[in-house]
């Protein structure tokens, strides 16, 4: 399995540059990510963490500074075959990403990435059988036509469809968007579980801190194309004023606990999800506070 | 590569021309069009060019951009204004092979073709520069409502030019959208054979296709939500209101008729 870290040196990046329609989307961006680690952006509305991870995967170039993937140094001055090396590699599920769907089956469609990428009709078959199984699609649906799918289940072929590509890192733009409650827990345990069995490298960008909290190890936060803070979960939702003057909302978990710490509890270290929540509190009532 | 062409974008620069009233733009702009096919020597040609230019830096758009703008048009007309020279006749012949002359007039008449084109897109592009598209549409609907009299369906026209107007960069949008996402799954499409660069737009126009028409339905079951029956005595959010300088752009269009008539006879 290749390593690869990710590096951002003075990124940024300019949309449609020396046209009255120009917006600066990234200034400055210096930013690492390991290999095998869950990152997760958040960040205001139009902070530019959709562009920082569309430069992640090639499909734009940033205009000043360099990123380095793995191996490949990526600048303004790269070729789009340098671009298109990143693809393979570097799997990216968009925000509702059941619109990229077009095969006139599943299984053509999850197996498209991997055909385009080389793998022959067979080998991709097989992939793809993997991917669907990955995500918890039934074999007997490989052969109904994507369209007739429910939203839910249109999301999991999309999913597998970049799955199957095998990439070492998945960047992930608000993956759960639209998806019922049920939904949207079963599809962040399953990048939960590729992280973590599959070694995976995952970049999640997402508008739900308690997603944040509970499965990144480390949060980047965002605002007007700037990174102001990387951090752990328990670093950056500590200091609720903070975060309300980036637009960044407190995790339910974590406003809850700051409810009751104004009504005589105490929390030490500060808990983030629900299960370290009901741990802390069980304690503090068993000892009788 | 679209994102250059800047013929049917809005760019708010709030000069004069975007000031006046879009039906007097629209208008005129028809009109100027068709005086440019009265043009019928160097000079009356040279006029008009130094008009569109004028209108030009009078919208305050940089000249540059503009011409970046138009550029990937012009190869267009070039393109077809050199198809022309090829088959033309009269005059003397200056070469000649298989099918293919060149010829006199030939040379003289693809010249005014491409001043032409060149001048009637100058002046379309800074129409929708200088007007948003739902304007545009407002303006064609108050300028056809006389034709409601002999039962041209003229509301239906301009709810379907504004609806199309409106959803234009929606669907260039959603395009770079797909193209990003199969990007990403490896389809290349700057590459490659003819046939293999063919077969690489199928994974785009399908989902545009499922999406537009999603977007339709979507867009009537809401017009119907909200009771939309047609255009008859709707009232407007936006009114159109003719003013002073309307009124000079068109005597300032009448000017210029009547010099492009005095240098016709040159
Ligand atoms: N294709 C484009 N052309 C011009 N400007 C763009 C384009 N895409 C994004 N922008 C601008 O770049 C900035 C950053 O946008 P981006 O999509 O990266 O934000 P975001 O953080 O992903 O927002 P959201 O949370 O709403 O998805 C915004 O100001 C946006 O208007
Ligand atoms: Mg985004």
């Amino acid at each position: 399995m290749v390593v690869a870290e990710i590096e951002f040196n003075e990124v940024g990046f300019v949309y449609q540059p020396g046209t009255p329609f120009e917006v600066s989307a990234l200034r400055n961006i210096n930013l690492t990510i390991e290999s095998n680690s869950y990152t997760a952006i958040v960040g205001h509305t139009g902070s530019g963490k959709s562009t920082l991870i569309q430069l992640l995967d090639g499909l734009l170039k940033p205009t000043s500074g360099r990123l380095l993937i793995g191996q490949s140094q990526i600048d303004a001055n790269s070729t789009n075959r340098q671009l298109a090396q990143l693809h393979q590699h570097i799997g990216i599920v968009f925000q509702f990403p059941e619109n990229q769907l077009f095969e006139e089956t599943v299984i053509k469609d999850i197996a498209f990435g991997p055909k385009n990428f080389g793998k022959s009709e067979s080998q991709a078959r097989e992939l793809a059988l993997e991917a669907m199984e990955l995500v918890g699609l039934n074999a007997d649906l490989s052969e109904r036509s994507p369209f007739e799918l429910s939203g839910g289940q249109m999301r999991r072929v999309a999913i597998a469809g970049v799955l199957a590509m095998q990439p070492h890192t998945l960047i992930l733009d608000e993956p759960t968007a639209g998806l019922d409650p049920r939904g949207q827990r079963e599809i962040m345990e399953l990048f939960a579980s590729l992280q973590q069995q599959q070694h995976l490298t995952v970049i999640l960008v997402t508008h739900q801190m308690e997603d944040a909290a509970q499965y990144a190890d480390k949060i980047v936060v965002m605002n007007h194309g700037e990174v102001v803070k990387v951090g752990t979960p328990r670093d950056i939702f500590v200091d609720p004023i903070w975060l309300k003057n980036n637009h960044l909302m407190v995790p339910k978990t974590t406003a809850f606990a700051q409810r009751l710490q104004q009504r005589g509890f105490s929390f030490d270290p500060f808990p983030l999800t629900v299960a370290e929540l009901a741990q802390q509190i069980k304690q503090q009532l068993e000892s009788g506070s | 590569m679209f994102s250059k062409v800047l013929f049917g974008r809005y760019v708010p620069t709030n000069s004069r021309i975007h000031q006046l009233d879009p039906r007097a733009k629209l208008a005129l702009s028809f009109y100027f069009i068709i005086i440019i096919f009265f043009a019928n020597n160097w000079i009356s040609y040279a006029f008009l060019a130094v008009f569109t230019l004028a209108v030009i830096l009078g919208t305050r758009v940089k000249l540059s951009f503009f011409w970046d703008g138009i550029k990937p048009l012009i190869w267009i007309i070039l393109f077809t204004v050199v198809l022309q020279m090829l088959f033309s006749s009269g005059g003397h012949t200056y070469w000649h092979w298989g099918i293919f002359t060149v010829t006199q007039f030939g040379l003289i008449n693809g010249g005014y073709i491409f001043c032409r084109f060149l001048l009637i897109i100058c002046m379309s592009t800074v129409l929708t520069l200088t007007t948003p598209p739902l304007l545009i549409a407002d303006a064609v609907e108050s300028l056809m409502k006389p034709l409601v009299k002999i039962k041209v369906p003229v509301y239906e026209i301009a709810l379907m030019l504004s609806i199309a107007l409106r959803f234009v960069p929606t669907l260039l949008d959603e395009t770079q959208k797909i193209m990003n996402a199969q990007r990403a799954r490896g389809v290349d499409f700057g590459s490659g054979s003819i046939w293999k660069r063919i077969k690489s737009v199928v994974p785009i126009l399908i989902p545009l296709f499922i999406s537009a028409f999603n977007r339709a339905d979507e867009l009537a079951t809401a017009m119907e939500a909200r009771g939309y029956r047609g255009g008859e005595g709707r009232t407007k959010y936006r009114m159109l209101k003719w003013h002073r300088q309307d009124t000079l752009a068109c005597i300032l269009m009448l000017v210029v008729t009547i010099i492009l008539a005095g240098v016709r006879h040159y």
